[in-house]
């Protein structure tokens, strides 16, 4: 499974970087690293919804650090994986 | 700086301090061209101050313009003989002067009076040329020549910097031998001419514990490869000309660099390349920058181009940080190509308003992309390349 998070312009000003801190930080200690992969991606064309992200195809999300956590939650509860 | 058939290119930079306490620089640099040459010149005027600066001024530019329009050199110093004023004081009109013509057949003609000696290196070492002696009215007047070919470096200094640190840090001054020797280390380590003119004042400024005793200038000319930088920022007005945009980019020799999601995007789909993001190392002030096939650098737009002007005009202020430019975000990589490999630069500027910063929730920052490239062409002129401004 790919997570995209948007890096562009708005979302950096948005916080970009502090969403992507804590997803490298919680993909580690869920040990999720190998199921998940963190990828950066330019301008989602969702910039008033920063921070844009994208779970593999599906439509655009807004992150925030906070929602790091019940997100990754969410996704391993949905695919049974043990965190 | 002048194009030649061989793709080789002339490279000058000068940097100068002031003798302190003066606002004004008694040393003056003057760079003309015509159809067959480049000419630069070097002038120092008797004492410091006003006085200084009118008579270097004058100097340089009788010598550059007499010379672009065709002049013999006794022509230059009858003019110059007449020409500069009197000083009251001392009732000499003086002011020493090196002058450097490089013409398009590769010969150059080099005239100096009372400068410190001229510098020429070739693969690093001296080169020997053609001198001969002239004297003019009781003045002893220098002339050479040679054929100058790439990785030449031609240096012309000021007396001020073998006079720097006099009764301060050295006792007899920086002397010339050791500032050939900087010359070398410093070519060694830089293409451009920039970084190594900079580099001497530099420490000029620090042996004489940035209270400079006398007007310091060191021109450096190199003979370089041309190497033309492209920079694609800001998608097009109109969508039809996405591909025409990408299509002149990729037909363009030199690097190819992109500023901006968009135009990232747009590159992406036009050349079906994927974007490859690096989030290994994140910067918090500059966005990661990512790799497209076939392009050498692909980065945000707004924020990393601010980021890059403000590089740019601290390295042109003395003393600055040479690592800021090695640090691993968009920004750096950016300023580094521009300072150090740049030599002509082409944007590809796109004139699209864009409408997700057009929204009124958005940040400043992000509606002022095209003053933000704008700013960056500015910032590239200071550093004396040519630059040339496609619009879509
Ligand atoms: S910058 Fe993130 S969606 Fe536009």
């Amino acid at each position: 499974m790919d997570i995209n998070v948007c890096i562009g312009s708005a979302c950096h000003l948005k916080g970009s970087y502090d969403v992507i801190k804590e997803f490298q930080k919680l993909l580690k200690e869920y040990n999720l690293e190998d199921k998940i992969t963190l990828k950066g991606a330019f301008c989602l064309n969702h910039c008033v919804e920063a921070v844009s992200t994208k779970i593999d195809n599906e439509k655009v999300i807004s992150m925030t650090p906070e929602k790091v956590k019940p997100l990754l939650e969410e996704i391993a509860k949905e695919h049974k994986w043990n965190i | 700086m002048k194009k030649m058939n061989d793709n080789s290119f002339i490279d000058i930079a000068f940097d100068s301090l002031n003798k302190f306490k003066e606002e004004l620089c008694g040393d003056h640099v003057e760079i003309a061209k015509n159809d067959y040459s480049t000419i630069i010149v070097l002038s120092d005027g008797l004492g410091s101050g006003v006085k200084a600066n009118i008579l270097s001024t004058l100097t340089s530019n009788i010598a550059s313009t007499m010379l672009r329009l065709g002049s013999d050199i006794f022509e230059v110093l009858e003019t110059l003989e007449k020409t500069l004023p009197v000083c009251k004081v001392r009732e000499l009109a003086y002011s020493t002067f090196t002058i450097i013509q490089l013409f398009n057949d590769n010969s150059v003609y080099i005239v100096e009076f009372d400068n410190p000696k001229i510098v020429y290196l070739r693969n690093n070492e001296i080169h020997k040329m053609n001198t001969k002696q002239i004297s003019f009215k009781g003045k002893t007047i220098i002339e050479s020549s040679t054929t100058y070919q790439k990785g030449d470096l031609i240096s012309a200094f000021s007396d001020g910097v073998v006079h720097t640190g006099i009764g301060k840090y050295i006792y007899l001054g920086w002397q010339w031998d050791e500032v050939v020797k900087v010359l070398k280390t410093t070519n060694k380590k830089n293409k451009n001419a920039k970084s190594i003119s900079k580099e001497v004042i530099d420490i000029c400024n620090v042996f004489s514990d940035y209270e400079p005793g006398d007007d310091t200038t060191c021109v450096v000319i190199k003979i370089r490869d041309e190497e033309p930088v492209n920079i694609f920022s800001g998608p097009p007005k109109s969508k039809s000309l996405d591909e025409v945009i990408v299509k002149d980019l990729m037909s363009l020799r030199g690097k190819k660099i992109v500023c901006g999601g968009t135009a990232a995007n747009i590159c992406s789909r036009i050349l079906n390349k994927e974007i490859i993001t690096d989030i290994t190392n994140l910067d918090p002030v500059v966005p990661p920058y990512a790799k497209i096939e076939g392009l050498d650098l692909v980065t945000e737009g707004v924020l990393t181009i601010n980021e890059t002007i403000k590089i740019i005009e601290d390295f042109l202020e003395p003393n600055f940080d040479e690592t800021i430019l090695y640090r691993n975000n968009g920004a750096s990589l950016l300023a580094k190509v521009l300072i150090k490999e740049c030599t002509h630069l082409n944007v590809l500027l796109g004139n699209a308003i864009n409408p997700a910063h057009q929204n009124p929730f958005f940040p400043d920052e992000l509606s002022i992309k095209w003053k933000s490239t704008n700013a960056l062409i500015d910032a590239v002129k200071k550093l004396g390349k040519e630059i040339r401004v496609m619009n879509y």
